[in-house]
């Protein structure tokens, strides 16, 4: 009974990390940037929850697709098109950069907030459904929800659509892509602007379930990078279930060993893979080397 | 041939740069050397060390201001001298050497306050003891500060120790007799200050009988299904619990989500704020007890001076006070201007030693309801803490100790 | 005499700046005047310390500028010549802090072996994560190196024997040296230390390695360079005067506590950072960033003090980005081909004059 919560509630934040690691693939799986300012851009979306909110009383739901998803897509593409797409090639400036980037938004946010903490309170916050005597935090679903909905919808584009034959084509080999007539400029730009869109969103549906500070955006990417990696470089799906994977670990260790180790228990583990395994548990072998030198 | 200019020019950057602070320095005028001596009224000036950027510079910011406000209630002087402050960054602990170093040979301030953060008051008051400046500190809590044998140290604020006693007593005295039964689960964040506190709340608890469980979560954490289903696990009639408003708040609602419903939940220092009521909501939130620093709405007989502090504030900021930062600070300053009139006005080390060593302000003299008596070590021992109450209406009366109660208010389970 | 950087940049995918840089570098390698402007640099450091003799509040920025001088320069010898962006350093960092802190806590002992004890153990430890970590890959490493430092973190704030979150003090009368010129002085030496063990290196075949396995790893270790050793050996050395920094900061502060030893902004990414706006893969770079930008910080924090909190870092955060996009090869490197570029200007000009 114990350990069903408990792995319910690992499955529902493995929900989150997959939802904001699904962002971050896009960029690093497809572009081969790692975003380190990824996690701010998941409190901005957060805190848009919250302005909605208090200013216009708009439902953070309504605002996770109305607002969030717009609003991301222009920051995603903001970001590539003025800072990412100078340093293509350069893979150390480019983690400077969005180091850079991590410290402007975060700071931004402090400036702007005063560092209090901003919350939502919508009626999904405190409700839950009862599952086999197991109550299920209804907005946390709705993550879960949304990181699955996403996953197919992407993959589905990736593997049907001709826009997404570009895609893959473009981070196995950007220089043939290109060769091929295959606008990797745009194709970058858009991207990044899923990415982001998809990071805005997800702060939005997160926005019941936590407070916002600006804190907050270092303590979820760092496990989305993890998933990432675990689940493979640009393998979507992978993404959803390396995230699962992530959530159900931490939150066993938590409950077994102490919730103040339940980080470095599965951050060794990423190692671990990482070592044995590059490529992440669902990626191509030898895709953590493309676009390297 | 060119390259045997690199290491010339870099020294003459080097020169330049330095060159460049040297003069940059803030020339503040009117400053003072001394300042010491009985019958006169020569200026006193005070620094202040707390960190003005970075994670915590709005709480530094809040307490600059509420020492200000002080400093303002008292006329600007102390006795028949005129007091000024000068404030320094302190956001990390090298920092708040370097801050130390500037307010002192510069700014030539005879007493340095602070600091919210203990990594500056611990390696800015070790600078200050070897300038030979009294540092007396008023919003910094990490019970070792005042045990490191620095006889220039002097706290007027609480401690994580006076924290912990104060919810253990609250739990022992307030709550023992209306809950069915004497068992608690203590979980605290494992940062310094959650550490702190929960080891004198278990060994105050067990030594009062009752049955203690333990646990923690990281305040980072983002999530803690595991620590409250340890707590529901063990069953107990009290949740205490210490940490910081964003993961109290999470705490609160995955109990609520859970369905964890001890008979009652106390707070240890954070939980008392607007945003807390917002997030929680009041169904889950209303019966709540929290242990903090004194509220606004408590007893005005038992907190005198807070009344005048808030109008003060809004008039002069024109906005709500960032939580409790600036109204402790303003007590702290109080607290700072009362030692110096207890020395006679003299700031030097050994005078203020004994100066803190006479003052005896009551239980009540202090503007939120706090009293000034410094023992040995240089630890304020007359700090009483509050224990509110959240109702429905988003309001916290105070519900103990008896004497902080309104008339109308009491203690009562959800 | 060497081509204008710009032209290279498009064809190989190298960053330009460090291209021109490693050439430079090598430019300087058998030559006694890298020794000779080492040592007038360094009189010229220490003169200039001396004359900041009775200012205290200078003394104090310019010891922790020295410090980061040294720490940015240590870290340069594995993430500016080896181009392995380490964000594990503040580990190496802690290790050198809590060998001094809980040696003399504990044990009474004096700080200098603790010290030694700080280096070798920083030294030790990063040669056996160099297997793992070195098997990953541009950034993959940066992001394996992060989470190493996270993982440490926890570990430290969790486990008993090194004060758990509450950290070490050392008490104030157990300071062997409380004199802030010393402190100058000290840092002064560690910052000679590091310079000298750069000079050693990057003028020997360990930074001609770790310059060609950073170009091109394959074509490195096709040469017969094993990438492999040639890593691990520039970041045991690097860790390991890392940890001698870290000690030497216990000491400085009398106190340690985790997060202002293993803090990933403050301490794991910052020392990277001084070494970026100095200059990558160069001696001078990482002395003139780690003195420029801790002073800098200090100085905005002051300037911005009655701006909302957040401010000064926030503008840190977009010097950062626009450094990466515009002068990577840092002041340094900004300098240089200036001065080049006036040097050319003079040569054409007396060739026609020749003329």
């Amino acid at each position: 009974m114990g350990v069903l919560t408990i792995i319910i509630s690992g499955v529902l934040v493995g929900g989150m990390y997959a939802l904001i690691a699904i962002g971050l693939n896009a960029v690093f799986g497809v572009v081969r940037v790692v975003n380190f300012a990824h996690g701010e851009l998941v409190v901005l979306g957060m805190y848009t929850a919250y302005f909605a909110w208090t200013v216009w009383s708009v439902d953070p739901y309504i605002t996770a697709v109305l607002i969030a998803l717009p609003l991301g897509f222009l920051v995603g593409l903001v970001i590539q098109r003025f800072v990412v797409q100078r340093l293509l090639d350069e893979p150390l400036m480019q983690m400077f950069a969005t180091f850079g980037l991590l410290m402007l938004l975060q700071n931004l946010f402090l400036a702007f907030t005063r560092g209090e903490p901003k919350a939502v309170r919508v009626a999904a916050s405190s409700a839950s459904l009862d599952f086999f005597g197991v109550s299920v935090s209804v907005s946390r679903l709705v993550v879960l929800g949304a990181a699955i909905v996403v996953t197919i919808i992407l993959v589905v584009f990736l593997r049907q659509t001709l826009y997404g034959a570009a895609v893959r084509a473009v981070s196995q080999d950007r220089g043939t892509a290109a060769l091929m007539g295959i606008n990797v400029k745009v194709l970058y730009m858009v991207a990044f602007g899923v990415s982001g869109a998809i990071a805005l969103m997800a702060g939005a549906l997160m926005s019941p379930i936590y407070t916002a500070s600006p804190a907050l955006g270092f303590s979820f990417v760092l496990p989305a990078f993890a998933v990432v990696v675990l689940g493979g470089l640009g393998s979507i799906g992978g993404s959803l279930i390396g995230g699962l994977i992530v959530g159900v670990v931490e939150a066993l260790s938590g409950y077994f060993l102490d919730p103040a180790l339940k980080q470095a228990v599965w951050f060794t583990l990423f190692l671990a893979v990482l070592v044995i395994r590059p490529a992440g548990l669902f990626g191509r072998a030898g895709s953590e080397e493309i676009g390297q030198r | 041939m060119n390259k045997r200019i690199p290491l010339i020019t870099l020294a003459t950057a080097g020169v330049l740069v330095l060159a460049a602070c040297a003069s940059s320095g803030s020339p503040s005028g009117g400053s003072t050397s001394g300042g010491s001596g009985s019958g006169d009224s020569s200026p006193i000036k005070i620094g202040i060390v707390t960190p003005l950027s970075g994670a915590y510079g709005s709480e530094g910011q809040e307490e600059v201001r509420g020492m200000q406000l002080a400093l303002t209630a008292n006329g600007n002087k102390v006795g028949n001298h005129p007091v000024t402050l000068v404030t320094a960054d302190g956001f990390v602990a090298n920092d708040a050497i370097a801050a130390v170093d500037r307010l002192v040979s510069q700014e030539h301030v005879n007493i340095i306050t602070g600091t919210y953060a203990t990594p500056t008051s611990l390696a800015g008051s070790q600078e200050a003891a070897k300038l030979n400046v009294p540092w007396i500190e008023t919003s910094a809590i990490t019970d070792s500060l005042t045990q490191r044998g620095l006889d220039t140290y002097i706290r007027t604020g609480a401690r994580a120790f006076d924290f912990a006693s104060a919810s253990a007593d609250f739990l022992i005295k307030g709550l023992g007799s209306k809950v069915d039964s004497k068992s608690v689960y203590i979980d605290a964040e494992n940062g310094p200050y959650g550490t702190a506190v929960e080891q004198t709340q278990v060994s105050k608890l067990k030594a009062a009988g009752w049955k203690v469980g333990q646990g923690s979560h990281a305040s980072a954490a983002t999530d803690v299904t595991d620590s409250v289903l340890a707590a529901k696990n063990a069953k107990p009639a009290v949740w205490l619990l210490t940490g910081y408003n964003p993961d109290l708040t999470l705490l609160l609602r995955t109990a609520a989500a859970q369905n964890f419903k001890p008979q009652a939940i106390v707070l240890t220092g954070a939980g008392d704020a607007q945003s807390v009521y917002q997030a929680v909501g009041a169904k889950d939130l209303t019966g709540t007890f929290v242990v903090a620093y004194s509220s606004l709405i408590e007893s005005p007989k038992y907190a005198p001076g807070m009344a005048k502090y808030y109008k003060a504030y809004k008039a002069k900021y024109n906005s709500e006070p960032l939580g409790t930062v600036s109204a402790t600070a303003y007590t702290g300053m109080t607290a700072v201007l009362e030692i110096i009139k207890a020395a006679g006005g003299k700031t030097d080390t050994q005078s203020i030693k004994a100066g803190s060593l006479k003052v005896d302000v009551p239980l009540g003299g202090l503007p939120n309801g706090w009293g000034l008596q410094i023992d040995q070590q240089g630890q304020n021992q007359r700090i009483e803490l509050t224990t509110v109450q959240w109702r429905s209406d988003g309001t916290l009366p105070a519900v103990w100790p008896t004497k902080a109660v309104k008339t109308g208010e009491k203690l009562e389970l959800k | 005499m060497k081509s204008d950087p710009e032209l290279i940049s498009d064809e190989t995918s190298e960053a330009p700046a460090l291209e021109s840089a490693a050439s430079h570098g090598h430019g300087l390698r058998s030559g006694k005047f890298s020794w000779l402007a080492f040592g007038i640099g360094m009189v010229v450091l220490g003169g200039v310390a001396a004359l900041l003799l009775n200012q205290p509040y200078y003394l104090s920025l310019g010891a922790v500028g020295l410090l980061f001088a040294a720490l940015a320069s240590a870290w340069n010898i594995i993430g500016g010549y080896g181009g392995q962006f380490s964000l594990a350093h503040a580990v190496f960092f802690a290790v050198g802090g809590y060998s001094v802190a809980l040696t003399q806590v504990n044990w009474k002992w004096a700080p200098w072996p603790g010290l030694l004890l700080g280096i070798v153990l920083s030294t030790i430890l990063a040669a056996l994560l160099a297997w793992p970590l070195f098997r990953l890959r541009g950034p993959f490493f940066a992001i394996g190196t992060l989470a190493l430092s996270v993982v440490v973190l926890a570990l430290v704030t969790w486990m008993p024997w090194t004060g758990a979150a509450l950290g070490l003090q050392i008490p104030f009368n157990e300071q062997p040296i409380t004199s802030r010129p010393a402190w100058a002085f000290i840092f002064l030496g560690f910052l000679a230390v590091c310079v000298a063990v750069s000079l050693v290196v990057s003028r020997g075949r360990l930074g001609f390695y770790l310059v060609a396995v950073r170009d091109d790893q394959e074509a490195a270790s096709a040469a017969g360079a094993s990438a492999l050793w040639v890593k691990t050996l520039g970041f045991a050395i690097s860790a390991g005067l890392t940890g001698l920094g870290g000690g030497l900061y216990v000491m400085y502060l009398g106190f340690l506590d985790p997060p202002t030893f293993l803090d990933a902004v403050q301490i794991g990414a910052f020392i990277p950072l001084c070494a970026l706006i100095g200059g990558l893969g160069t001696i001078v770079g990482p002395i003139i960033g780690g003195l420029v930008l801790p002073t800098l910080q200090t100085y905005m924090r002051g300037a911005f003090s009655n701006l909302p909190a957040g401010v000064s870092e926030a503008i840190l955060g977009l010097v950062l980005i626009l450094v990466a996009l515009f002068f990577r090869a840092g002041i340094w490197g900004w300098l240089t081909s200036l001065v080049r570029r006036v040097m050319s200007r003079r040569a054409k000009s007396d060739e026609r004059a020749n003329i």
